[in-house]
């Protein structure tokens, strides 16, 4: 039918279906799950695909060009003023609209929840200012990097332990489905008015700075209130004896993935619609277009967190609980290994970002490339909090030289690298990896009797950090790989000057 | 030199643009072929229609490649191109060949020709039967051009994207240079209807405008993909 959404449909099938060909080998091979879980989890599997289709279709026409616009208008404007203002409150707003800053908000019952959401969305509008001011003021991109996480980390110091986890946790927080295409669209609005040579690398890194603003912000908030952290209660999973049944809790989730998605949409339309009336004026047709782009993004949203929330987060528990039973449970730290490297492939954001990098490089930075790398990446980090789990050890002692690792690295590697590595940390901690593997974790520490809360939310913080060493280190093999192949080439750059007659045809 | 080229032999510019999934097969055909000099860049594909414009089913992603080559190779190439990229079907990409006027240097002359022997050393009859036309607007018009082309004759188009430099002075701020972003529309046309579309873009989306659209065009040696001729309507085909 139409090439374009055999295409979407393809790309969706590729993120969507190794994750679910993964589960149902695990199902058949190593940890039955129960039937109704079965059930529900292909219910879940037939809405991620649909839902992913329509989601990236719908971002593309919306989302994307919404962002572009406002990033160039923000320069063109050549007003400092209007820049500082205007993206203060769009990372304010899309912040504030965060569904997950709400859950994030109830985990800390001592500070009333207002509060919560006031602090973190004021850190997300600064840094998101203090991202674009980089750009202008070609601040070079490591040194800023290492600052604020050397503040994170001495903020980190002072905090209580319980509470750190939360607040690393916030870091997510300001990277939704909703919130990623945005504001790297703004990011290649910005490099695209430019006429630099950095132009192409300060398209990124946007996303990398603003996602450390909720973290200190969360952090400063516990110097001044009493930090303790509510338990993590988990919510009881659903079951569904029956199709019918099965069908009712996915109308029920449905309606609620709807509303969510409403409200994180609406100031990025409400800030668009003031600035289309204002300045930029564009014509009915290309109005249209995004209207219509928003309505997918919202239904394929909505299908996506209803399939995640109700089809996968019962199946990751169950796997968890069952593998982490065995009595030779280091079969986790493998098969671990393997979940991560599919899962993240089926994250909306991922999927978004890695398009962004292949047009941006056209083709240099292949979306392939980068998925691999994202894989490996959280494929480890699955390795890591499952064997810390196992081990009982403490986070720190991956936390602290794998920020080292990252922050080292950006030293070495070309700053295209470094601003891909940090926007797809946060990317790659998203929808899939709380609803997904969150509950595998947690189902394991159950089953071997750790410590619910440190356990369940390190992985979230390991998934975040590994991406920033293996995209630096994709970064650092493709520069050696460039060196090699120019010395390959025959030595034609001789001082002698070429000859230079003309040759008319 | 490693092997004369008549200076006689004549080069052509190939743009080629195919669905980014065709991308790798397209280049193996070139460098299989000998061709030294391949370029690749990104472009979409237009909507033919513009409730698929709406519905956000009509922009295709493309690739779009620039080879050079003997103009003898050029035609066995694009018939390569036609066989095994089926790019005669809709929505499969297209692939013209532009004349090269002139290089500087031998050495420049020997990369853009690749490997290629040419047999005859006859001189060619160029008869440019189809035209080139490229209309640059405002970023975001690609879609108003392309209905202006569209309401004379069936065409498809190419969109790359740009930045504008000139009018005077580029403006800075902050020391950073600010150019307006612009869209670069490739149409290929038989020559009777070029002038016609050329007159709908520059009447419907012109300089007078939002999209500010200017419109000039180039002479075409070969060209294959083009949609078939239907005069003044709309169909489904890219």
């Amino acid at each position: 039918m139409q090439r374009n959404l055999l295409e979407k449909l393809k790309e969706s099938a590729q993120s969507v279906l190794p994750v679910c060909f993964i589960v149902l080998a695990l199902h058949v091979l190593v940890a039955p799950l129960p039937s109704n879980t079965l059930l529900l989890f292909l219910i879940g599997a037939v809405l991620l695909l649909a839902g992913m289709t329509i989601f990236a279709l719908g971002v593309e026409m919306a989302i994307m060009p919404m962002g572009d616009h406002i990033g160039s208008g923000l320069i063109q404007s050549r007003n400092i003023w209007f820049l500082v203002a205007a993206s203060f409150i769009l990372g304010a707003a899309v912040t504030a609209a965060e569904p997950d800053l709400h859950v994030l908000a109830n985990q800390i019952p001592t500070v009333p929840t207002i509060v919560v959401v006031l602090i973190v969305a004021i850190g997300g509008g600064a840094f998101l200012v203090i991202a674009l001011l980089r750009i202008l003021l070609q601040i070079r991109l490591s040194w800023l990097l290492t600052l604020l996480y050397a503040l994170v980390f001495v903020a980190a110091i002072l905090a209580a332990p319980d509470y750190l986890a939360v607040a690393f946790d916030s870091g997510g927080v300001t990277t939704g489905p909703v919130t990623v295409p945005l504001i790297l669209a703004l990011g290649g609005g910005v490099a695209a008015v430019r006429g630099s040579r950095s132009a192409e690398a300060d398209s990124f890194g946007l996303l990398g700075i603003s996602s450390i603003g909720p973290i200190i912000a969360v952090l400063i908030m516990g110097l001044f209130f009493d930090s303790s952290v509510a338990e993590y209660g988990m919510e009881p999973l659903p079951t569904a004896g029956t199709l019918a049944e099965g069908f009712q809790l996915y109308a029920g989730e449905l309606m609620r993935s709807a509303q969510e998605i409403s409200v994180s949409l609406a100031p990025i339309v409400v800030i668009f619609g003031v600035y289309q009336v204002l300045r930029l004026h564009l014509p009915p047709s290309q109005i249209i277009r995004m209207v219509v782009g928003i309505v997918y993004t919202m239904f394929g949203l909505t299908l996506f967190l209803a399939g995640v929330n109700i089809g996968f987060l019962p199946a990751g528990t169950a796997l968890g609980s069952t593998i982490g039973a065995f009595s030779n449970n280091w079969i986790l730290i493998p098969i671990g290994f393997i979940i991560g490297f599919v899962v993240v492939a089926a994250e909306p954001a991922v999927l978004v970002l890695n398009k962004q990098v292949e047009e941006i490089t056209s083709g240099a930075i292949s979306r392939n490339m980068m998925m691999a790398s994202l894989s490996v990446g959280v494929g480890l980090a699955l390795v890591m909090a499952l064997a810390r789990i196992l081990m009982g050890t403490s986070i720190w002692f991956f936390l602290l030289p794998g920020y080292a690792v990252a922050l080292a690295l950006t030293f070495f590697v070309p700053e295209m690298f470094t601003a891909i590595a940090f926007d797809s940390g946060g990317v790659a901690a998203g929808t899939m990896a709380a609803a997904f593997l969150l509950p595998f974790t947690i189902g394991v520490s159950e089953a071997v009797g750790g410590n619910l809360l440190t356990d369940a939310f390190g992985i979230i913080g390991l998934i975040a950090m590994m991406p920033l060493v293996t995209v630096q280190i994709l970064g650092m093999l493709y520069t050696i790989r460039l060196r090699q192949v120019q010395l390959e080439m025959p030595e034609e750059v001789e001082t002698v000057e070429p000859e230079i007659d003309i040759i008319e045809f | 030199m490693a092997h004369a080229i008549p200076a006689s032999a004549p080069l052509v510019l190939m743009v080629t643009t195919v669905n980014r999934s065709d991308e790798e097969k397209a280049a193996r055909l070139f460098t299989e072929a000998g061709v030294t000099f391949n370029l690749v860049t990104y472009g979409l594909g237009t909507a033919t229609r513009s409730i698929l414009h709406y519905l956000g089913l009509g922009q295709t992603e493309k690739s779009v490649l620039l080879s050079t080559m003997p103009l003898e190779q050029s035609r066995v190439l694009l018939q390569e191109l036609a066989d095994r990229l089926l790019l005669n079907n809709a929505g499969r990409g297209m692939a013209f060949t532009l004349p090269v006027a002139s290089v500087c240097g031998k050495e420049t002359v020997n990369i853009l020709t690749g490997s290629y022997q040419v047999e005859s050393r006859e001189p060619m009859e160029l008869t440019f039967e189809n035209r080139l036309l490229v209309a640059i607007a405002n970023r975001g018009f690609a879609d108003d051009v392309m209905a202006a082309a569209r309401s004379v004759v069936q065409v498809g188009g190419t969109v790359l994207h740009g930045r504008g430099t000139g009018h005077g002075e580029a403006e800075t701020f902050f020391g950073v240079m600010i150019h307006p972003e612009k869209e670069l529309v490739l149409i290929v046309t038989p020559e009777e209807y070029s002038a016609e579309i050329m007159k709908a873009i520059a009447s419907r989306a012109g300089t007078h405008t939002d999209a500010h659209a200017i419109v000039f065009s180039l002479p075409v040696v070969d060209a294959i993909g083009l949609p078939p001729l239907s005069e003044g309507q709309q169909s489904d085909n890219a």
